[in-house]
């Protein structure tokens, strides 16, 4: 049951990483690049805990992918939100 | 180290997830919807694997629970993503 | 390309027409100016869902082209643009009813893009004003 369930879910990251690919095709907007990029390293990385044979992913260096993605993440956001070039001062909240 | 990058990961799916949900409030567009929920997932999935790897005895596996996760946040993201992709070819039936 | 599309039409349908449905619920209200509608009344004769019919009309509410009335049990919409709008949405419901799929198309164009957009505006932390 796990292994469908994570295999499904293996899928699923490569689905979503290729919407956002497509979405940075059509808007050119960095973040979606970013997002798809990350998507695709949490994708390999369920591949590699596969290929690996390990019973659990206690390998803390396969988490890597997983950092890395996450990583990633906070980086488009902190992009998001540094690239505007914008001359009012932000409103909190 | 490990308990620090799970726990990144946990805060950085849960940013994503309010940010998300907020801009749904606000502008009602429900691809928001539906990704800030699949983070909201990713967030949960995250908890689960610091709670299991770090907190809980070896012995003790969430890892059901967290495949679970993982994959139901999958499926609202791309119920999302699929489901206003498509919105507009869909013709609406209703020709009242 | 698509010719003779009013640019009045353009703007309405970029500004405000988010949906074919939402289009659908503007008309259906117009067709009754009189009348009050609950979002339940309009799901019916839409047939969509109470979800999203309800969004749609808050949404046309806040946009100030339908009105809204909080009743003991529910709220009541009715259509109310202002003189200048309503014009342009007679145009819209002339150009709906004569060439349904231009106005559908110019509406999908819209959208894709709009929501596509708005995911990544959710991560701007601090909203620009007024917006």
């Amino acid at each position: 049951m796990n292994e469908y369930i994570a295999g499904a879910s293996t899928l699923g990251y490569a689905v979503v990483a290729m919407f956002f690919l497509r979405f940075w095709r059509q808007t050119s907007d960095r973040l979606f690049a970013i997002f798809s990029a990350s998507f695709w390293l949490l994708c390999i990385g369920r591949i590699t805990v596969h290929a690996v044979r390990v019973a659990d992913d206690h390998l803390h260096y396969l988490y890597l992918f997983r950092l890395l993605a996450y990583v990633l993440i906070l980086y488009a956001i902190i992009d998001k939100n540094r690239a505007k070039p914008s001359a009012r001062p932000p409103v909190s909240g | 180290m490990a308990a620090a990058v799970y726990l990144l990961c946990a805060l950085t799916s849960l940013a994503c997830a309010v940010l998300l949900l907020r801009a749904y409030a606000k502008s009602r567009v429900r691809l928001l919807l539906w990704s800030g929920l699949g983070f909201a997932g990713f967030t949960v999935n995250n908890a689960l694997l610091f709670t299991d790897l770090i907190l809980l005895p070896t012995d003790i596996s969430l890892i059901l629970p967290r495949n679970v996760a993982a994959l139901a946040s999958l499926l609202l993201l791309l119920y999302g993503l699929i489901w206003d992709m498509s919105e507009g070819r869909r013709g609406r039936g209703g020709e009242a | 390309m698509a010719n003779e599309i009013p640019e009045s039409v353009r703007r309405f349908v970029s500004m405000h027409v988010s949906s074919i449905e939402l289009l659908e619920v503007l008309l259906l209200l117009r067709q009754s100016a009189d009348k009050e509608w609950r979002a339940e009344d309009v799901a019916r004769v839409i047939g969509s869902s109470m979800m999203s019919i309800r969004d749609r009309l808050a949404n046309l509410s806040a946009r100030n082209l339908v009105a809204a009335r909080e009743g003991s049990d529910d709220i009541w919409y009715r259509y109310a643009p202002e003189e200048d709008l309503a014009r342009v949405i007679e145009e819209v419901a002339a150009l709906y009813k004569e060439r349904r799929l231009t106005v559908i198309n110019m509406i999908y164009a819209r959208q894709a893009a709009g929501d596509i957009e708005s995911f990544a505006d959710a991560f701007r932390i601090f909203k620009k004003e007024g917006d």
